[in-house]
């Protein structure tokens, strides 16, 4: 059975930690009545909703879609690290896929702290333990925090391996970068010289300040249904077809190939790619925008190769040639990514989901990528799981068929306030 | 498509906080393996993975799961307060009834705390807490302490007001679950006590004396789950157990709407999903032989038998006095001890109710055993909140314990895993 994505919303992407930052039911609440209004249903309509967020205690997706409506439905709370958000929307693809629902939310959302990732249960088993002891074995060690000296490792390897420079992961941030500064959710907005980025303070291997990702606060939702309902709604312009969704997690090559890009997840988000190009038939060069997993400028680098957008080995000559950007073969995070949009944790997935779908539908205002047919987004948790997801457009009419839809937060944020409650 | 409990599994529910208690992926690893060594399947055989937790960071499923095998299958960390363990097997019972996998791994575990549940997160909205305000406004019957049996206790203190039930009723039913236990091998507390010592231990709130409370545990439990098509072709029919029917309700406006103490503690929740199982299957609760249902407080199974239309609304106390809520009566509830004696994982418990139930329904019970089976029901509840109930029936008639080695006794199995460790080849 055919998936759909026909309604998304999200909410700027902010600083965490500030007193007077909305709180998550408030943000996902808010993330979910986007939804709701660019598919133009009523809560109502939706039958199943899966809830992704990984810092909070359990129900924190009820407390959350309770602002919204009550109507009973199944409600799962999901979460996979970093891919938490893209993990519901896999889910609910999944239940509509197997006819089980005909209208589902996929809701991301987090509240975060500043600084790096920490592990809140510290008396018990980390789940990234096994990673974290093989990186610093087979790897370089810092000070830095773990996430940056795994992924800085990854980049060190392929440095070693493919004669790749600093510079080429410096240049992917400077492009991250740039591209925000067209984005309105993003949380920021600047633009930097390749300059500014390379002597921003050094953290691990190549990896520079500047090419890491903050911490942020944020929800992003969309509305997945099938095709029948797409018809009966009236759905057809502003319909994207999810044509193929796939998670991966670890294999033994995780650990086996004693490889610091494999301890990053290369290896499955590979899987996960060539999963997706199996099953749709659609090929890497087929694919006009990509939204991926740049939690730092090196994991952008390796799944460049990863997701068959290049060869292996060939990351540094396909960023020297500005293939990664407007004006090459493929943009790459136009929204800015995760370095410069920002990563809430469980927000991040869907919040992909939905610059894609704006880019399909002609929605993507400055941002716009031209003659669009794929779509490809990847994101990834260490611990773990990756999950790919190829998209189309329905058909080729205007994705935008009311005039109240848009994908800017300040006239959403107008609206909003002239009707409150839809 | 139709879909088969093949293999089930779980460790003993122990007191949690003690220096060498297993961690968190030693009991999950245990429960799975034993899953898996009693469907007759290697981990290979699993194609995708539910698994329930609450207390842990995130990817604490995959953790476990790697401990049996690493093969890149889609994995799920699902969570649902309380009703945790069947929200996973609820998510892997969907996957396979719309075709998605062949054959599913609905794990769950828990590594507590000592003492009541607490929030790990007090620095936002918790999500409870218009329960627990609710809770407090509504009642007659004010105390200090913790969240979970106000809420509970104020649900029994409603059915006494509204229907002339008796604290007695309740304390039968502590009476019961701790007797139960002392046949269940896997339970955390296996101590019978008269109803004197259970109404006469510390009182907590309403009709709720400290017997009649859960306690908090570490454990793990597993389900193998697969299609029709996966249990014919690996000859599993006389093991196997088929989910009939199941539903997952969340709360509506009724949890806040009707002023009721009872709603708040999820009974209408509970109401509702077991409606949809009765309305979807076409059974009636009285054909239900065994139900394992979710007695974090005596006061939840009291009001939960009318949820459940195990008797008619207001008719518990009477039901309870005829003895109708145990062996020799009309069904057998939580046979297993319930969470009160069993203990209370949270990520477990959902899953140690469908091990219980599919070893009632295959004659594997031991001294616990029911007989004449034809349907055993499950309710498992979480506050904030989910509620799943699913509904079992063995696919024949044959003796469910098809090999030498299969066994629901913990004991004999651990020999087994003892010698198994021994052959191991050594690296």
């Amino acid at each position: 059975m055919n998936v759909y994505v026909v309604g998304v919303g999200m909410t700027k992407f902010i600083k965490p930690g500030r007193d007077g930052n909305p709180d998550y039911p408030e943000m996902a609440a808010q993330a979910t009545r986007r939804a709701l209004r660019d598919a133009n249903i009523p809560y109502s309509s939706v039958q199943v909703a899966s809830i992704g967020y990984v810092y909070g205690d359990s129900t924190c997706g009820q407390r959350a879609l309770y602002e919204v409506g009550m109507s009973g439905i199944p409600v799962y709370n999901v979460n996979n690290n970093c891919s938490t958000g893209s993990s519901a929307l896999h889910m609910v693809s999944q239940l509509l896929k197997g006819g089980l629902y005909d209208c589902a939310l996929a809701l991301g959302f987090e509240k975060m702290e500043k600084g790096s990732l920490n592990m809140k249960f510290p008396d018990r088993t980390q789940p990234l333990d096994k990673i974290v002891l093989k990186t610093m074995e087979v790897g370089e060690q810092s000070s830095a925090p773990f996430a940056p000296q795994i992924f800085g490792n990854a980049g060190i390897e392929h440095m070693k391996k493919y004669g790749t420079k600093p510079e080429h992961f410096a240049l992917i941030a400077y492009k991250n970068h740039l591209h925000s500064t067209r984005n309105p959710y993003s949380q920021f907005r600047d633009k930097y010289t390749l300059q500014e980025i390379i002597t921003s303070p050094k953290i691990h291997g190549p990896l520079t300040k500047l090419q890491c990702c903050p911490t942020s606060d944020g929800a992003a939702a969309a509305i997945v249904c099938t095709e029948k309902f797409v018809l009966q709604h009236n759905l057809q312009d502003q319909a994207v077809q999810i044509l193929g969704i796939t998670m991966t997690t670890d294999s033994e090559k995780t650990f086996t190939d004693q490889s610091l890009m494999n301890l990053a997840g290369y290896e499955m988000s590979k899987r996960a790619a060539q999963q997706i190009y199996q099953q749709t038939g659609v090929k890497p060069s087929q694919v006009g925008v990509c939204e991926l997993h740049d939690c730092f400028s090196a994991n952008e680098l390796i799944t460049y190769e990863a997701l068959g957008l290049c060869e292996e080995g060939k990351a540094g000559d396909f960023i020297d040639k500005g293939y990664n950007t407007y004006g090459g073969r493929v943009v790459v995070n136009p929204s800015g990514g995760l370095i410069s949009k920002g990563h809430p944790l469980g927000a991040t997935g869907l919040a992909q989901c939905a610059e894609l779908c704006w880019q399909l539908r002609g929605m993507a205002e400055e941002r716009q990528v031209p003659g669009l047919q794929y779509a490809l987004q990847h994101n990834i948790g260490l611990g773990g799981a990756c999950i790919v997801a190829l998209y189309k457009k329905y058909n080729t009419k205007s994705g935008r068929p009311r005039k109240d839809q848009t994908s800017n937060p300040d006239i959403l944020e107008k609206l909003e306030k002239e009707q409150p409650k839809l | 498509m139709r879909v088969f409990v093949i293999g089930v599994g779980m460790t003993k529910f122990i007191k949690p906080g003690k220096d060498d208690n297993p961690d968190y992926p030693i009991m999950a690893a245990q429960a799975t393996r034993r899953a898996l060594h009693d469907s007759g399947l290697t981990f290979k055989d699993v194609k995708m993975a539910a698994v329930g937790y609450v207390y842990g960071d995130s990817t604490c499923g995959q953790r476990a799961v790697y401990e049996v095998g690493m093969t890149g299958i889609p994995i799920y960390n699902v969570n649902n307060n309380c009703s945790t363990g069947s929200s996973a097997l609820h998510l892997a019972q969907q996957f396979i009834t719309g075709g998605l996998y062949d054959c599913a791994l609905a794990l769950g575990f828990e590594k507590m705390e000592k003492g009541s549940l607490t929030l790990k997160f007090p620095d936002r909205t918790q999500p409870v807490d218009k329960l627990i305000n609710y809770t407090d406004e509504w009642s007659t019957e004010k105390s200090k302490g913790p969240w979970a049996p106000k809420i509970f206790g104020n649900a029994g203190v409603e059915h006494m007001q509204k229907f002339g039930t008796k604290p007695e009723h309740f304390a039968k039913i502590a009476f019961k679950n701790h007797l139960h236990s002392t046949r269940n091998p896997y339970s955390q507390f296996r101590d019978k006590y008269t109803l004197e010592e259970i109404i006469k231990s510390p009182k907590i709130h309403g009709p709720l004396t400290k017997l009649q409370c859960c306690p908090t545990s570490d454990g793990a439990a597993a389900a193998i789950l697969c299609s029709e098509k996966f249990m014919l072709e690996h000859n599993l029919q006389d093991q196997a157990v088929e989910i009939v029917g199941c539903a997952l309700t969340t709360d509506n406006e009724s949890t806040f709407a009707q002023k009721s103490l009872m709603n708040l503690a999820g009974y209408d929740m509970s109401r509702r999903a077991a409606e949809q199982v009765y309305k979807k299957t076409g059974v009636d609760p009285k054909q239900i032989g065994a139900v394992e249902l979710h007695d974090c407080f005596s006061a939840n199974e009291l009001i939960t038998y009318e949820a459940l239309g195990l008797c008619g609304v207001g008719k518990a106390g009477e039901f309870i006095d005829k003895g109708d809520n145990t062996y020799g009566g009309r069904v057998v509830v939580n046979p297993s001890g319930g969470l009160i004696s069993k203990g209370h994982p949270l990520g477990a418990t959902g899953l140690a109710q469908c091990a219980e139930l599919c070893w009632q329904l295959r004659g594997m019970a031991e001294d616990r055993q029911i007989k004449n089976l034809n349907y055993a029901l499950q309710h498992n509840i979480g506050l904030g909140g989910a509620c799943v109930v699913i509904l079992y029936k063995k696919f024949n008639q044959k003796n469910g314990k098809v090999r030498a080695d299969q066994s629901a006794n913990p004991d004999i199995l651990e020999k087994i895993e003892a010698q198994k460790q021994q052959e191991r080849p050594r690296l």
